[in-house]
């Protein structure tokens, strides 16, 4: 074997190692990033869907109905039990959410009226509730947004 | 003296085989480093997993969760709370604490419940804490001497 063809020989070894290492070493981390991101949507969904369904099933305090029965109150009589008016649940039901939902942007809607909006930067992607139903027809739900 | 043809062909073969020896051994200190950074962030991840998975299934647990007449009531029982502790082999911290109806805060004991905020349920933190790091959801806290349903959040720190 000539000396030259010596030389192109260790040169397409080189290369053939690094394509190797370039690959073994960048495919797992590609494919560990998208388990990352499934794994973030999956947690705001059970998030989502938890921070919901506890919500409506909460007791104010010295009252015997839950803010579902209370919402309800609201949407058919315009008139709480537990509450002055609807004003106040509403701005009750923001307070619990702040204190739950730190650092979180969120949004507690029907399909007529918005109860909570936290707003603070645009959403890389929007995960909803499963939608509960007030006084029967009214679906609420929220939307936490992923950044 | 002088060299012949053939002397130089095998210093040049030995020079090249040296050559890609050096290249191969910092190749496997390289490959070596990067697994162990590998193994790490699989540490990471494992325990990152099981924080996830304890979010979604610790409030269904029977050591925790409030059943009447067998039948699961979608809530966890403060009472049991006080009492027991999930039984795990992992450095972490579970805590519930209780947002609305907004109690005394307080880390809860038998003796001052219901005057308090924080159910403390496991708290392992190793020798040496390098970081940590938090993950909440909320949960539906039922207290039995009054019938009522409070807003919670359960929240897990794992060590690092």
């Amino acid at each position: 074997m000539s000396k030259k063809a010596q030389i192109e020989s260790i040169g397409l070894i080189l290369i053939i190692i690094l394509i190797v290492l370039a690959i073994v070493f960048t495919l797992p981390l590609l494919l560990n990033n998208q388990d990352i991101v499934s794994l973030n949507q999956q947690y705001l969904q059970l998030k989502a869907d938890s921070t919901i369904s506890v919500l409506l099933s909460t007791n104010p305090k010295d009252c015997s109905s839950n803010l579902e029965q209370e919402l309800s109150n609201c949407f058919l009589e315009n008139q709480p039990n537990c509450f002055q008016d609807c004003q106040e649940l509403n701005e009750k039901i923001k307070e619990i959410l702040k204190s739950s939902l730190q650092n979180q942007d969120y949004q507690l809607s029907t399909d007529k009226i918005t109860i909570a909006n936290q707003t603070k930067s645009a959403c890389l992607n929007k995960i909803s509730s499963a939608r509960h139903f007030i006084a029967g027809e009214t679906p609420i739900s929220l939307v936490l947004c992923e950044k | 003296m002088k060299k012949n043809c053939g002397q130089i062909q095998n210093m040049e073969t030995i020079l090249v085989i040296f050559i890609v020896t050096v290249i191969i051994a910092i190749a496997i200190g390289l490959f070596y480093n990067l697994q162990l950074k590998s193994l790490d962030s699989l540490k990471y991840n494992y325990q990152q997993n099981r924080a996830y998975n304890l979010l979604s299934t610790l409030p269904l647990s029977a050591e925790l969760q409030y059943t009447e007449l067998n039948y699961d009531k979608s809530s966890i029982d403060a009472l049991k709370l006080l009492t027991s502790s999930p039984e795990l082999k992992s450095s972490m911290k579970i805590e519930i604490q209780q947002i609305y109806p907004e109690p005394p805060k307080k880390v809860c004991t038998i003796s001052n419940y219901p005057d308090c905020s924080t159910y403390i349920i496991y708290n392992k933190p190793p020798i040496t804490i390098t970081s940590q790091e938090s993950i909440s959801t909320p949960v539906s806290l039922y207290h039995p001497l009054q019938g009522k349903k409070a807003f919670a959040n359960l929240i897990i720190t794992v060590y690092y």
